[in-house]
């Protein structure tokens, strides 16, 4: 298996809560081969090693994305799961996924939400304490910036 | 009868020639005229693309993924179609430099408007007061566009501000969203029209509801964003077909106009113009030259055959643009609620803000975002995409895009000119525009009117989502040589007659001295055919 291809179900299943199928990861690993629309540069160390941890599995993509949200919204490895998001969502099943409402009343759905949330919070506290040490061992921010 | 030759395919171009066919005239339209590929699938609706398209890529995000939308690119909400790409392909003849200004030119066949949102709100009384004719005066225009093209409207509580024509068709169905906007108005009507002068209405669109000719009613596909395939939603292209049907028109199409020639009488004698596969430029000879090429390639045109009869480089002031303002609302009492994309996508109501002067009444366009690509949403949520996800999809069928227009005026320090090329080659287009003073206020103050509106809705801005776009992006350019019933250079006659060269027209939005904050297309219709019917 590639590392586009393992960053694939990776991401896939980060995004959707299962691995997407074989023709999409295919599209994705093509995309990523292909430098599609400036995803792929990752000049700095520190990108790298984003990239290298959001493979890991999904919660560490998980904490990589949020991480990057707040502080590098234009990483390498973000721009590779927005370009998953936009991938899973030109196809019928992962979309139907993507935009089906939780059942349960609206107190229901707030709960949720709030809980979703507040995780990422969390996790958020956690990458940072995480991350912002080694983002000054490995040399600096990642180099693309917003 | 004349021959006219008319330069560009736009709205304004093929309005006018089909009106002076209709008179009898000879009509030859010069034109770059790129186009398109075909709708794919056009019974299919937005979701079942995405089942039975081989590769929905392809359609959605292009072979290239170019209309994937990152986060360091512009903060829209929307991803630009693949499948309309080809409506701003440039051309290397047309050079432009900007400062303070994001242009946006179209070389396609039908232009900028093939790209439009159907929006068709006339001027009224108020905002013709700088032009040298009144509503009524334009109305039996407005009256014939909306019977050429067909426009949905309704008698609502915004016709005190967009007049009511004849010829108006029924509205489309509202979507659930809408619908439930709708209500919301109507239940606090009396504390947003008396207290915040806030008004609400059915959008008026170019869009039919019933079969007309070869075109077919809205079927509710949700591609509106990507091309209407049944040409429900109209575009020039549709009336450039009417045109060539015709046997007093003659269509050249992959020609790029570089200038007009004229003698020391100041009449114009010819246009040169170049074919775009390579090949030796041409010269014809005119009878009489309508410029419709939109406002700022019509004015390169202009500015260009000067220099090249005189060399001297001249700078035409007056440049306007509608600023536009993106507010992305949650309306609360939709949160849960399952999203239908089979509607109408672009806006099906509009909000109307008073202001103190009537003709800067400001023109607000409510799109329910029901069908429009997810990740550029969900990237700006301020948590981890698996939880924007969750957030998104629960909210999806709550969601809504305000787009606020405001008006603009001329004012010297916004202009249009040339940069000649040092080594003697084709001159550069320079557009430069200046922002008001008082700009920085007047956003704050329409952000928290409109802001304050969307609350009485029941509707919540999300902090930090407000997006200011930067000038140039609505597309209204208009303003560097005005209507004026003074002859004074540098202007048209009432009947869009050049002051300088007695047998040009111009017919587009650089004609206009004042652009309210509707979208201008239907009156550039109205306009062009006002020419066509006043001045031929």
């Amino acid at each position: 298996m590639t590392l586009p291809e393992r960053e694939g179900r990776v991401f896939s299943r980060y995004l959707l809560g299962s691995v997407a199928d074989g023709s999409i990861l295919d599209t994705y690993a093509a995309a990523v081969g292909s430098g599609a629309a400036g995803a792929c540069p990752e000049p700095g160390a520190f990108d790298r090693f984003l990239t290298w941890m959001a493979r890991l599995n999904p919660v560490a993509t998980r904490a990589v994305d949020v991480y990057t949200r707040y502080f590098f919204p234009a990483a390498p490895v973000r721009k590779r799961l927005i370009l998953m998001l936009a991938i899973l969502e030109c196809h019928a099943r992962p979309y139907a996924e993507l935009d089906t409402v939780d059942g349960g009343g609206r107190g229901l759905i707030y709960f949720r939400i709030g809980r979703a949330a507040l995780g990422s919070m969390i996790l958020l506290v956690l990458a940072a304490v995480f991350l912002s040490p080694l983002r000054v061992v490995m040399g600096g921010r990642p180099t693309v910036r917003s | 009868m004349a021959t006219i030759t008319v330069v560009g395919s736009g709205a304004s171009g093929v309005h006018f020639a089909l009106s002076a066919l209709h008179k009898g005239h000879r009509v030859r339209m010069l034109d770059v005229g790129k186009t398109g590929p075909a709708a794919m699938r056009p019974e299919d609706s937005f979701t079942q693309l995405k089942e039975n398209l081989a590769n929905p890529i392809d359609y959605f995000l292009g072979s290239d993924f170019a209309s994937v939308v990152y986060p360091d690119r512009s903060a829209e909400f929307y991803g630009f179609p693949p499948g309309k790409d080809y409506i701003f392909e440039p051309v290397p003849q047309y050079q432009i430099e900007a400062r303070e200004f994001a242009p946006l030119s179209s070389f396609a066949r039908g232009g900028l408007a093939e790209a439009w949102t159907g929006g068709s709100y006339p001027f009224n009384d108020a905002e013709l007061s700088q032009f040298p004719f009144g509503y009524e005066d334009l109305a039996p225009f407005y009256e014939a566009i909306a019977r050429r093209i067909g426009i949905t409207g309704a008698k609502d509580d915004l016709a005190d501000f967009i007049p009511m024509h004849d010829e108006l068709t029924e509205p489309l169905r509202l979507d659930p969203h809408s619908v439930q906007l709708m209500r919301s108005y109507a239940r606090r009507r009396d504390a947003l029209r008396e207290g915040q002068r806030c008004h609400m209405g059915h959008a008026r669109l170019a869009v039919l509801t019933q079969d007309r000719d070869d075109r077919h009613a809205c079927a509710y596909l949700g591609r509106c964003l990507w091309g209407c395939p049944i040409s429900a939603l109209y575009t020039p292209q549709v009336t450039l077909e009417e045109c060539r049907r015709h046997p007093n028109f003659e269509y050249v199409p992959d020609v790029y106009v570089s200038h007009f020639t004229y003698g020391d009488d100041r009449r114009i004698e010819s246009v040169r113009f170049e074919h775009l596969d390579g090949g030796e430029p041409e010269t014809q000879a005119v009878e009489a030259l309508v410029l419709a090429a939109g406002a700022l390639a019509s004015t390169r045109l202009y500015l260009e055959s000067i220099y090249h009869a005189t060399g001297r480089v001249e700078r035409l002031t007056g440049l306007m643009d509608n600023r536009q303002i993106l507010l992305p609302f949650v309306n609360l009492s939709r949160i849960g609620k399952p999203s239908d994309p089979d509607v109408y996508q672009y806006n099906q109501v509009a909000l109307g803000l008073e202001e103190a002067a009537p003709e800067e009444y400001i023109h607000c366009l409510v799109t329910t975002l029901s069908t429009a690509l997810i990740h550029p949403i969900v990237q700006g949520v301020p948590f981890d995409l698996r939880t924007s996800l969750r957030l998104f999809k629960n909210v999806h069928a709550a969601l809504g895009l305000v787009n606020v227009n405001l008006h603009d005026r001329r004012r010297d320090e916004s202009y249009v000119t040339l940069e000649p090329d040092g080594a003697g080659g084709r001159p550069r287009l320079v557009v430069a525009y200046s922002t008001p003073d008082g700009e920085r206020p007047r956003l704050r103050t329409t952000i928290r009117r409109m802001k304050r509106a969307l609350r009485t809705l029941g509707c919540i801005v999300p902090p930090g989502m407000a997006h200011v776009r930067p000038m140039g992006a609505s597309v209204h350019y208009a303003g560097t040589l005005p209507m004026s019933e003074r002859e004074q250079p540098r202007t048209v006659a009432p009947d869009c007659r050049s002051h300088d060269f007695e047998n040009l027209y111009l017919v587009d939005g650089a004609t206009f001295p004042f652009l309210p904050a509707k979208n201008i297309t239907f009156t550039l219709m109205a306009n062009a055919a006002r020419v066509a019917e006043t001045a031929f």
